[in-house]
């Protein structure tokens, strides 16, 4: 059922102060070919380096010194985006909905389903490997908007735009030719394959058709 | 075996409260000291009191009209406040025992009942005619016998506050009769022997020389009683009383050696005198009254909210031990999977599965010392074990529950034998045992008419044991659970968690007894507790035995 790609092997982030629940834990999501790294304090969850790979926090709510939820928000603020799933040794709606507003991915009750926690661990890592995938696509883009010249940029405003090569020509005093050349390079050098995808590309960079 | 000892109820806690009567003072003013804010507050009306008197002193011959109306209003006044303080201060005197606020009570009631007599000597109060007492002379006589009355009364209360109160209910009534009868004898001697009556007023309606002198024995009493109360003072209430006296002794010393005409301005500045000295007393017992009911009400809260603390300390500790529980029990579930799950894996990872099942019982065994460490932590907190005696308990926990019991107007009725031997014990514990069974008894017999309620309690010696029931008229318990009461989280009651007896039955068990359960004659049931005599030398020996393991 899992089936990770060895490149973006997924990693389990577990912090709870109870050794024998972490190497539980790890036992259980190692059965299942999920990596995981053990942290008995939030702290030192946080002096930790990071891999750059898809992963997820399993969380007890009660932590030695701060709480999880204040965790939680302290990890929003420092603007780490992880998905977290909270574990809890009593069942507290009221602690589960503001864990949940706060965007955790599912609040278990100790002692929980197996299924269930591995169910949650997936769940939030696919949610990472999604935004990592966004954050990715993001940056690849923004460095293929960085190779266009200044020229290029210009009749790419124009093109999402809506406006046809004849227009764009009369509109930066080039000729028609010479536009769709300068246009070919840019949908190239941008990998976009058509006009729709480039407005998409655009839309993402916040391009917008220069006020001349 | 000798038949049972029946004792009433009331009659047990009568003696109980006159045994803590004597031991631990009921707050009241008759004996909390007062504050520097009180103290305060009496020097500076002290002072006016004073300051008013030696501005009043050149004038106190100035001649005014005479002013009947001022004068009856003075002493309806003095009639009414005196009585309610008459009044405050005997029940203040019952709560305490204090014969010393008997006697000043009594002086506040002669103080108030004289009044009648004082006003029917007037001419106008009921006619033209005087009532009673056809001279002259009668109002001033009534005027200086009630201050010789009331100064005398002072005196005495000054002189015996000191003395350690009595157990027996101050004689209250008797108290009240002799100063009625004081003065019947009084209005009996104006009315037959008037003429006996010293001259106080001359022909020329001014003071003879005896309206001088007498008031002046009663200044000399008054200071006498000043100097008693203030001297020693203990309480709010002998600052105040000083201020009365204090007045009282300035408007004395005015008649004494100042006024000369009845109808003068000072005779103004006395009724102010009487009209302060006459609510001084009543304000500040009232008002401290006020302050000593909220003071209790707010203990009494405190006390509630204690109780419900205790309730909830009880779901707090039931929290943590399923947190302590939950903690172990989630390893053991990841564990368990994971080692399912190694097993499934092509080859079966074996060296996974041992490790994961080695960390599952691992933590069995975590979850088993959490029950251990909390056993511990339960036996150290109640090993003090003392020489009890069973009908103390009894009494004590049917107290707590005074109040409910009368709330669900149950009839309470003991049987407390007065041969027991003392048992070996821990006291909070068995008084938690007794309040338990008759907090369910209460609880049992909320279902059945109010006349049939009734809550029995029994204490009786039964060979080497103390037999211990407590039988209440409620439905009584089902048959079939009647063998599975004691065992926890089973019970009959809507909202409850099924502990109470189980606790109830560990301790008894702990103190090598034995509890059970048998049904009532003819509803209701009987839960009897049968605890051993106590053998202290043996426990000890135990005890000692435990605490010098391997010697």
């Amino acid at each position: 059922m899992m089936n990770p790609r060895p490149h973006e092997q997924a990693i389990v982030f577990i912090i709870d102060d109870d050794e024998g629940l972490r190497e539980g834990l790890a036992a259980l999501f190692s059965s299942v070919g999920l990596q995981t790294r053990l942290f008995a304090s939030a702290p030192e969850f946080l002096q930790a380096k990071l891999p750059e790979t898809p992963s997820c926090l399993v969380l007890d709510v009660r932590l030695p010194g701060l709480s999880g939820l204040e965790f939680q928000a302290d990890l929003a603020k420092a603007n780490i985006q992880i998905p977290i799933v909270f574990m809890t040794g009593h069942g507290d709606i009221p602690m589960t909905v503001r864990a949940m507003k706060a965007g955790a991915v599912e609040f278990l009750t100790k002692p929980f389903r197996d299924q269930d926690m591995l169910d949650a661990a997936q769940l939030a890592i696919e949610r990472d490997r999604g935004r990592r995938k966004d954050e990715s696509a993001n940056r690849q883009l923004k460095a293929s908007f960085g190779t266009l010249t200044s020229r290029e940029r210009q009749i790419m405003s124009l093109v999402v735009a809506g406006l046809m090569n004849k227009q764009i020509a009369g509109e930066v005093g080039l000729t028609e030719v010479t536009v769709k050349l300068h246009r070919g390079n840019m949908m190239r050098k941008m990998g976009a394959k058509s006009v729709a995808e480039l407005v998409r590309m655009a839309d993402l960079l916040g391009v917008r058709r220069e006020t001349a | 075996m000798k038949p049972l000892e029946t004792s009433d109820l009331k009659a047990a806690e009568t003696a109980l409260a006159h045994h803590e009567r004597a031991n631990t003072p009921v707050k009241s003013i008759s004996n909390l000291p007062p504050t520097s804010r009180q103290i305060r507050s009496a020097l500076s009306i002290a002072v006016v009191l004073v300051v008013s008197y030696g501005a009043s002193v050149p004038f106190a011959n100035v001649p005014l009209p005479p002013s009947r109306g001022i004068l009856s209003a003075v002493l309806t006044l003095i009639f009414a406040t005196n009585l309610i303080t008459a009044v405050l201060i005997f029940s203040q005197s019952s709560i305490n025992g204090s014969r010393a606020l008997l006697v000043l009570a009594s002086g506040y009631l002669f103080s108030s009942l004289i009044m009648i007599p004082y006003v029917l000597t007037f001419t106008g109060t009921l006619g033209p005619e005087a009532v009673i007492g056809s001279s002259i002379q009668t109002s001033p006589f009534l005027f200086n016998i009630w201050h010789f009355g009331f100064l005398t009364a002072v005196t005495c209360y000054a002189l015996t506050r000191h003395l350690p109160p009595t157990a027996a209910r101050p004689p209250i009534g008797w108290s009240v009769i002799l100063v009625v009868g004081l003065i019947c004898v009084l209005v009996w001697i104006i009315i037959a022997h008037g003429d006996l009556l010293p001259n106080f007023i001359a022909d020329d309606a001014k003071l003879a020389p005896s309206g001088h002198y007498i008031p002046g024995v009663a200044l000399f009493l008054g200071v006498l009683a000043l100097t008693a109360v203030w001297s020693r003072r203990v309480s709010v209430l002998d600052l105040w009383l000083s201020l009365v006296v204090l007045s009282i002794v300035l408007e004395l010393s005015l008649v004494t050696f100042f006024i000369v005409d009845r109808n003068a301005l000072g005779a103004y500045f006395i009724r102010a005198y009487l009209a302060v000295a006459g609510t001084l007393v009543l304000s500040v017992l009232l008002s401290e009254n006020a302050k000593l009911y909220a003071t209790i009400a707010r203990s009494n809260v405190m006390l509630q909210r204690e109780r419900q603390n205790k309730m909830m300390n009880l779901e707090a500790m039931a929290a943590s031990i399923s947190h302590e529980v939950r903690q172990p029990l989630a390893a053991i579930v990841s564990n368990g999977s994971a080692a399912l799950r190694f097993l499934d894996h092509a080859p079966p990872n074996l060296e996974e599965v041992r490790s994961a099942l080695t960390r599952l019982l691992r933590d069995s065994h975590r979850v088993e010392q959490v029950f251990d460490s909390l056993r511990a932590l339960f036996g150290k907190r109640d090993q003090g074990m003392e020489p009890i005696n069973a009908n103390e308990i009894v009494l004590e926990a049917l107290r707590i529950f005074r109040d409910e019991l009368r709330n669900h107007r149950i009839v309470a009725r003991t049987h407390l034998t007065s041969e027991l031997l003392p048992i070996m014990g821990n006291r909070g514990q068995l008084l938690e045992v007794i309040i338990n069974l008759i907090h369910n008894a209460i609880e049992a017999m909320d279902g059945v008419k109010a006349d049939r309620r009734v809550l029995q309690v029994k204490t009786q010696l039964d060979g080497d044991s103390v037999l211990l029931t407590v039988e209440d008229s409620g439905p009584g318990i089902d048959p079939n659970k009647m063998t599975s009461i004691f065992d926890a989280f089973v019970t009959t009651k809507q909202h409850g968690m099924g502990l109470g007896l189980a606790i109830c039955r560990t301790i008894v068990e702990r103190h090598a007894g034995k509890m059970f359960v048998v049904p009532a004659d003819p509803h209701g049931c009987v839960f009897k507790v049968v605890l051993p005599i106590g053998t202290p030398d043996l426990q000890k020996a135990e005890h000692e035995l435990e605490q010098s393991p391997g010697e």
